[in-house]
């Protein structure tokens, strides 16, 4: 995974937990450098070591953190200097969905060695969200809640997400609260 | 085969395209440019609302309906939103099939444009986007180094403190350790055995050992403070290599070594620089081939070579031995600190391993370098230069004008009375033991109160002032009393600075204050002596003489 994801798990700790806690999380995870680059290829190893140990030292389920990293990343992602993509991504839920895999498609063309997801926009009727979320890698769908649930937010919603697995992928139902559907 | 777009497709192809009738007005917009600019473009004339850039021969309608060139133009008077592609004439109208052309500087990046103004046939889009992660980088580029330079200042001052703690523990060590070698060295006056006298030896040898352990941990402490001061003093070249000779050629020929110093053909004579610190080197390097040679033995050869600069010469040394030599690798981090050949070098061999650091500091501060060649179980060589300015014979200090003799701790004058103001108790001890000689009147006091108070009530010929002291410090008991002096109109008293703390600018301030010596802890007894004598002689302020680590003014 790119640097970015390191940066994020890095200012969600140091926000959340504090310096101290970050070192024992370095520490834990045995990663020799603190300092990541947004845009360069790390070994998901590296990920998948620092987020297990901020796991352990915050005392959270590895999908509860997921989910929680999930909330943060849009919160960091617009605190970046890749806000303006996000901005250009779509001003209200259903265009900024639509616009996910588009997203994902120019990263992947710009940064040609990085694995992303893709999504498909089902159906968004009546309050009704269907966003069906494709990645080669497992166990990262409580991670795509969070950023669901951080969206919600960020557009003014507030709504339930179900999710469930279908042919490889992993299908979210977003139900908007009915005073506010989409 | 003919490929028909219905208005969907045309809109989700090319979002930005403009169709033109055959009069060069404005039919119809795609959705970014509708969106963009609320509709306005439709029913206007072409030319009225955008401008081409390319071709820039293009003036007309007739003129663009013809051009095969690719097209790039902008809104007028709207800057930031730039569009290409290309002319698809058709019989009843003109298709402009355009694409939005990205702003890929970050400055810049305040694009109106969102993702559905893009056509996903084109790479604009990811052009955008790769602009952004070129911001990024060099976002990052500029955190990281902001970061590591807080993390090099942070690590900077990390040493400075340890360096500082070194030097502050090394000399609280070195307090007690001069109480133990001044009387190791007032007992070896007074009658021992010879059993009793061995002792006397091995602690009178350990205390100098710790002690020149100590030095070298205070040494590397105010050179990495940056608090290390090269003198510039006049000194002889020859005396210098007189010097290591007379330490080390006995220990040589103890081990059954040859020792052999070459000083080249114009070489000798008078420079301005530090020969205290230029003997630091030499000996350092001699100390080390001595050790590491077990036959054979160890050359020395000094030369002098110009420089650019006009009255500056390059002093170089080599020290080549025929010891047990080093590998590669080990002679690549000799020069490091805390850094031996090896571990069991230490265990073998001793030392701090600082010796080497050291001497590579002295050389950068004295413009030189430093630099070690060496083969396995052949031997080693290792030379130094450093730069020094020539010097005339005039300007030499000439030691053989002191009154004393080096050696002697014979007391040049009896029956003085002195007084000596020192906090530490063991050291009123050394001090009352040292002067025993001079069969002296001796006040001691505590702290420069006390000096100043005594000072008042009773004349005496000269004082020894500890620099410092708790109630008040050795300076300013000096200044008040040279403030009365002067004032009252009244004898000056010679007054000795004895202090550990030795640094130029040190000993200056205590001369500012108005001592007229100095003498460095630890003391020897000779040099105090000899100190005493000559100041209870010579009239203070008009004797220019250098008596080992002691200095009169």
């Amino acid at each position: 995974m790119y640097g970015m994801i390191q940066q994020a798990a890095r200012d969600m700790v140091l926000a959340r937990y504090g310096e101290e806690v970050w070192q024992a999380v370095l520490g834990e995870s045995g990663l020799t450098s603190e300092h990541f680059i947004s845009a360069q290829a790390y070994d998901d190893t590296i990920t998948f070591s620092l987020l297990s140990a901020i796991g352990t030292l915050s005392d959270m389920h590895q999908d509860e953190l997921l989910e929680e990293f999930g909330k943060f990343w849009i919160e960091f992602a617009e605190a970046s200097p890749y806000s303006s993509v996000l901005r250009m991504a779509g001003d209200d839920l259903v265009t900024f969905l639509s616009n996910l895999d588009r997203m994902h498609a120019s990263i992947k063309s710009t940064m040609p060695q990085t694995a992303v997801p893709s999504f498909q926009l089902l159906n968004a009727n009546d309050g009704h969200i269907q966003l069906v979320y494709r990645s080669e890698r497992q166990g990262l769908a409580p991670f795509v809640r969070g950023i669901l649930h951080a969206l919600l937010k960020k557009f003014g919603h507030t709504g339930d997400i179900s999710t469930r697995p279908t042919d490889g992928a992993v299908v979210f139902d977003i139900v908007l609260h009915a005073a506010e559907a989409a | 085969m003919t490929l028909t777009l219905d208005e969907t497709e045309l809109d989700r192809l090319f979002p930005a395209y403009l169709c033109l009738d055959l009069h060069g007005t404005i039919a119809s917009a795609g959705p970014s440019l509708q969106k963009l600019n609320d509709g306005d473009f439709v029913g206007r004339d072409f030319f009225d609302v955008l401008q081409l850039e390319r071709p820039n021969d293009v003036t007309d309608i007739e003129a663009l309906r013809r051009t095969q060139a690719p097209l790039i133009l902008q809104a007028c008077g709207n800057g930031t939103l730039r569009l290409r592609g290309i002319v698809v004439e058709k019989p009843d109208c003109l298709y402009l099939l355009l694409g939005h052309i990205p702003e890929v500087d970050p400055t810049l990046q305040k694009t109106p444009l969102s993702f559905s103004d893009f056509s996903p046939t084109d790479g604009s889009l990811d052009i955008l986007l790769a602009a952004e992660v070129r911001k990024a980088l060099l976002d990052d580029a500029h955190a990281l180094a902001v970061e590591l330079r807080e993390e090099k200042r942070a690590a900077e001052a990390a040493n400075v403190a340890k360096s500082s703690f070194l030097a502050a523990m090394s000399h609280e060590i070195r307090t007690p350790m001069n109480g133990v070698l001044g009387m190791a060295s007032v007992l070896s006056q007074t009658g021992l055995e010879a059993s009793q006298r061995d002792m006397l030896d091995i602690i009178t040898q350990s205390g100098q050992s710790l002690l020149t352990i100590l030095n070298d941990i205070l040494d590397l402490s105010k050179i990495e403070s940056g608090k290390l001061e090269i003198e510039r003093t006049s000194f002889c070249l020859d005396e210098i290599v007189r010097s290591c000779e007379a330490l080390f050629g006995m220990k040589a020929e103890e081990k059954g070594l040859a020792f052999d110093i070459q000083v080249r053909e114009g070489a000798h004579g008078t420079y301005h620089g530090d020969p205290t610190r230029i003997r630091q080197i030499l000996n350092n390097l001699v100390s080390n081939a001595i050790k590491f040679t077990d036959k054979g033995g160890v050359d020395i050869r000094v030369r002098r070579t110009d420089t650019r600069e006009p009255g500056v010469v390059r002093l170089e040394f080599e020290v080549e031995d025929t010891g047990i030599g080093m590998h590669s690798e080990t002679t690549e981090r000799l020069f490091s600190p805390f850094t031996q050949a090896d571990s069991s070098t230490n265990r073998q061999f001793g030392g701090t391993g600082l010796g080497l650091a050291i001497s590579k500091r002295l050389c950068r501060l004295m413009d030189g370098w430093i630099q070690a060649t060496s083969e396995f179980g052949t031997g080693s060589m290792f030379s130094f230069f450093v730069q020094v300015a020539v010097n005339d014979e005039a300007s030499l200090p000439k030691p053989e004008a002191t009154p004393f003799n080096h050696q002697s701790t014979e007391p040049v004058s009896r029956g003085l009375r002195i007084l000596a103001a020192e906090d530490n108790k063991t050291n009123r001890i050394l001090l009352r033991a040292f002067l025993e000689p001079l069969d002296a009147d001796l006040t001691m006091v505590k702290n420069g109160r006390e000096a100043v108070d005594a000072w008042r009530i009773r004349d005496f010929d000269i004082a020894l002032m500890d620099i410092q002291m708790p109630v008040m410090d050795g300076i300013a008991a000096v200044k008040e009393i040279r403030g009365c002096e002067s004032r009252e109109r009244l004898v000056r008293i010679p007054i000795i600075a004895v202090s550990a703390n030795a640094m130029t600018h040190q000993v200056c301030e205590y001369l500012e204050a108005g001592m007229d010596a100095h003498i460095a802890k630890p003391i020897d007894q000779a040099e105090l002596l000899q100190l005493i004598g000559l100041m209870t002689q010579s009239p203070p302020g008009h004797t220019e003489a250098g008596v080992g680590n002691a200095r009169a003014w």
